[in-house]
């Protein structure tokens, strides 16, 4: 006789155990496919419409924003400034931090009341903090500006100039940025085998090398980390800019990110935010492949 | 297929956009239809909702103070030891009005913040399907009349207020009105004229005059005081302040999908504007931070700088600081007109998709309350309504109201000019790359506005 209701399957029991870790992760992953993958796929699709958010529904425009994006050299000048200003925040942040990471390893005693002064930055509230850039960037009675004027000096027009001004925004990005991967890189320092270091010392090694052939390729794994997510951090960077400039001189420090920002919730051009925020996300992944393919050729030539 | 990804997007939208949403506790047996049949402008006022004992709920920024606000507003006071402010009276008064004469109405006061933050939020609920029972804003409302979202006004409305103070729909329908705005003017500091050696009684008529006083306070401040011009802040407080010299040159940024940037009446205008620039201490008339600037004209300790173009709301911190000050119109360009700019306004309107909107429209009746209206002057910023226009007979000794209401008279002043694409990205490229960069820079005037003029006709296309 064959039985007509649901046959009963029986799971092995690796199947048993596989259903349940999905299921302990399945919550995660919803969280994930609603807060990150469904605004992914929104944005990228929006970018092949036209959509202001005043007249009902977005229209299908196919290529235009796109067309719009490449035709125009304002949105390539600020993917171009976007990687070089990123990426001179990105350098700065990981050779000061490395430094950093190397002093809060000397053995002191107040070496735990530093390493929690190094992090403040990070969690002070941005507005605030920007807040005081500004007041000493003030052109007329800064305090910079009245500084330099005690000392018999011409006062700087700061927001006149391309150059300060990006300086200033390196300068902040830095010093909020600073703390959290010298922490991160102190946690590599301490995890190397401080034999290695008693063996060279022995072996007759200096500072120098010590650093060069044991820290630095023992640091091989936390670098990568690094400087992975700082490349996708400073690519996506636009808050400090936003803060410390508003992207002036007229424009000169104004990058893709904060374009697509005021794009998408100040001027309500749903699709060209859409459309940038693609071409910007893909350039994104190509550099990080480019930077992961020559960290993991590095790792097998050792 | 593409109506089909569409909704999608439209769903998703709302559910990612939407950070909470008004809620609908009123009637909702009420029909598309109906609202339909009420797009057509009303002609008088009802009285149905003062009778009846419906329950209707209307969400409303900008309107009046919820219980806890005006309580805020008194305990402020009573810490300051000073008397509500006459804004506060007005929004208390608007609320306690409302309760009077529309009892049923109940009645969601929310606080959305302003400008981008209030426009974000608008734009979620009308989206959502949401709309609040009125929208407010300054700025982008243009847009939103522009773009058709906005039910036309009553005439009964309409005929209460200047001209100046409506914004009308591509069709030509007033669409929303601000309940309060304010011109620009020129105030200045009299003990520096003075001490320049200038009549403070004399303000200037004429750009040439103006630039000439001012040349002179700079030149005797020892680079301590200075003349000041016009401000070309790298956002909107700068083109608003420059729009009206403009207009006197008889030109204007242009608008729709048209930019204007090439007329030479502008880049002569732009010229002027460089060349008061001069008379700013260096960084302070094209900072993106305003406020050192005004801290320079109007602050107790410093008032370093002689004049200043700001809304009339600028005499209260002149009074209050006790300085020895004045006021007057503009100065004019040579065989230019008489031209200005809406500031500081307060917009409302209804939206297409607002349920019950003859009550909707109550409440815009009861902002621009005859009794209501005198609190605004008070403050110093005029009243939308004709009757305070056409006559002086309630500020008789106010001269800086006499001088914004003899502006506003001819009801032919704007706000900024709206453009139908990017209107926020091109504002910005005028605000920044025109209007900051003309006088941050020595580059040549026709260059900057070549290139601005490309970009942004890019924008427009």
């Amino acid at each position: 006789m064959v039985m007509a209701g649901r046959q009963e399957r029986v799971l092995t029991r690796k199947q048993r155990q596989s259903r349940r870790a999905y299921a302990v992760i399945l919550p995660f992953f919803l969280y994930i496919a609603i807060w990150s993958l469904l605004p992914l796929v929104i944005g990228l699709l929006l970018g092949f419409t036209d959509f202001n958010a005043l007249n009902g529904l977005p229209k299908w425009v196919g290529l235009k924003n796109f067309k719009t994006f490449f035709g125009s050299r304002d949105y390539i000048d600020l993917l171009i400034r976007q990687m070089w200003m990123g990426g001179l925040c990105l350098v700065a942040n990981v050779v000061l931090s490395f430094l950093l990471a190397l002093a809060l390893n000397v053995k002191h005693p107040l070496r735990g009341f530093f390493r929690t002064s190094v992090y403040i930055p990070n969690i002070a509230a941005a507005a605030i903090t920007s807040g005081v850039f500004i007041a000493l960037l003030n052109p007329f009675n800064g305090g910079l500006n009245m500084f330099f004027k005690s000392l018999g000096m011409d006062p700087i027009i700061w927001n006149y100039s391309q150059f300060w001004m990006v300086f200033w925004i390196i300068v902040f990005f830095v010093w909020r940025s600073v703390g959290p991967a010298a922490i991160i890189w102190l946690g590599g320092l301490q995890s190397i085998d401080a034999s290695l270091y008693e063996a060279a010392k022995v072996d007759g090694a200096s500072k120098v090398q010590q650093v060069k052939y044991i820290t630095i390729p023992g640091l091989r794994f936390i670098s990568a980390y690094i400087l992975l997510t700082g490349l996708i951090g400073v690519m996506q960077m636009f808050d400090v800019v936003m803060l410390i400039s508003h992207g002036n001189p007229y424009g000169k420090t104004d990058v893709l990110m904060y374009r697509i920002y005021r794009d998408g919730v100040i001027s309500f051009n749903m699709g060209m935010a859409g459309a940038a925020s693609t071409v910007l996300g893909l350039v994104t992944v190509l550099i990080a492949f480019v930077a992961f393919f020559i960290i993991s050729k590095g790792d097998n030539n050792e | 297929m593409k109506k089909l990804i569409a909704m999608l997007l439209a769903c998703t939208m709302i559910f990612t956009m939407t950070a909470c949403g008004a809620q609908k506790e009123n009637d909702t047996t009420e029909t598309n239809k109906e609202n339909e049949t009420t797009t057509e402008a009303t002609v008088e006022p009802t009285k149905a909702a003062e009778t009846s004992t419906e329950k209707i709920h209307l969400v409303a920024p900008k309107v009046g103070l919820n219980e806890e606000q005006i309580q805020l507003e008194k305990d402020n006071a009573a810490a300051e030891n000073r008397e509500l402010s006459p804004s506060a009276n007005f929004y208390i008064g608007v609320t306690e009005k409302i309760a009077e004469q529309y009892p049923n109405y109940e009645m969601e006061y929310v606080d959305w913040g302003w400008a981008e933050t209030l426009d974000q939020k608008q734009r979620s609920l009308i989206l959502s399907g949401n709309a609040p029972s009125i929208v407010a804003g300054e700025t982008f409302m243009p847009v939103y009349a522009s773009s058709g979202m906005l039910e036309p006004l009553p005439q009964d409305i309409v005929d209460m207020v200047n001209p100046s103070f409506l914004i009308y729909d591509p069709q030509g329908r007033p669409v929303s009105v601000a309940y309060k705005s304010s011109v620009f003017l020129l105030f200045y500091n009299k003990t520096l004229l003075k001490n320049a050696g200038l009549d403070p009684e004399n303000p200037p008529k004429t750009w040439d005059e103006w630039k000439t006083m001012s040349d002179a306070v700079t030149a005797s401040g020892n680079g301590e005081i200075f003349g000041g011009g016009v401000p070309s802040f790298p956002h909107a407080g700068g083109s608003l302040r420059a729009t009206p010299f403009f207009r006197q040159m008889g030109v204007d940024f242009g608008g729709g999908l048209t930019i204007n940037l090439t007329d030479p009446k502008l880049q002569q205008t732009l010229q002027f504007i460089r060349d008061m620039n001069a008379n700013f201490p260096a960084g302070l008339g094209n900072n993106s931070d305003e406020g050192p600037l005004w801290s320079q004209f109007q602050d107790k300790d410093k008032g370093t700088i002689a004049f200043a173009v700001n809304g009339s709301w600028q005499k209260g911190a002149l009074v209050n600081n006790g300085f020895d000050w004045g006021v007057t119109a503009l100065p004019l360009p040579e065989g230019g007109v008489v031209g200005n700019c809406m500031v500081g306004a307060v917009y409302v309107g209804v939206p297409t998709t607002a349920e019950n909107k003859e009550d909707c429209f109550n409440l815009i009746r009861v902002l621009l309350d005859q009794d209501l209206q005198k609190f605004w002057l008070k403050e110093g910023t005029p009243s939308a309504l004709n009757m305070y226009i056409d006559s002086s007979a309630e500020y008789p000794d106010d001269v800086t109201l006499q001088a914004a209401a003899e502006a506003l008279k001819g009801g032919a002043v704007k706000g900024l000019t709206t453009f139908d694409k990017n209107d926020a990205q091109v504002w910005e490229i005028i605000n920044t790359k025109v209007l900051a960069r003309t006088t941050m820079t020595n580059d040549p005037i026709d260059q900057i506005c070549n290139e601005a003029q490309a970009e942004i006709e890019n924008l427009l296309k």
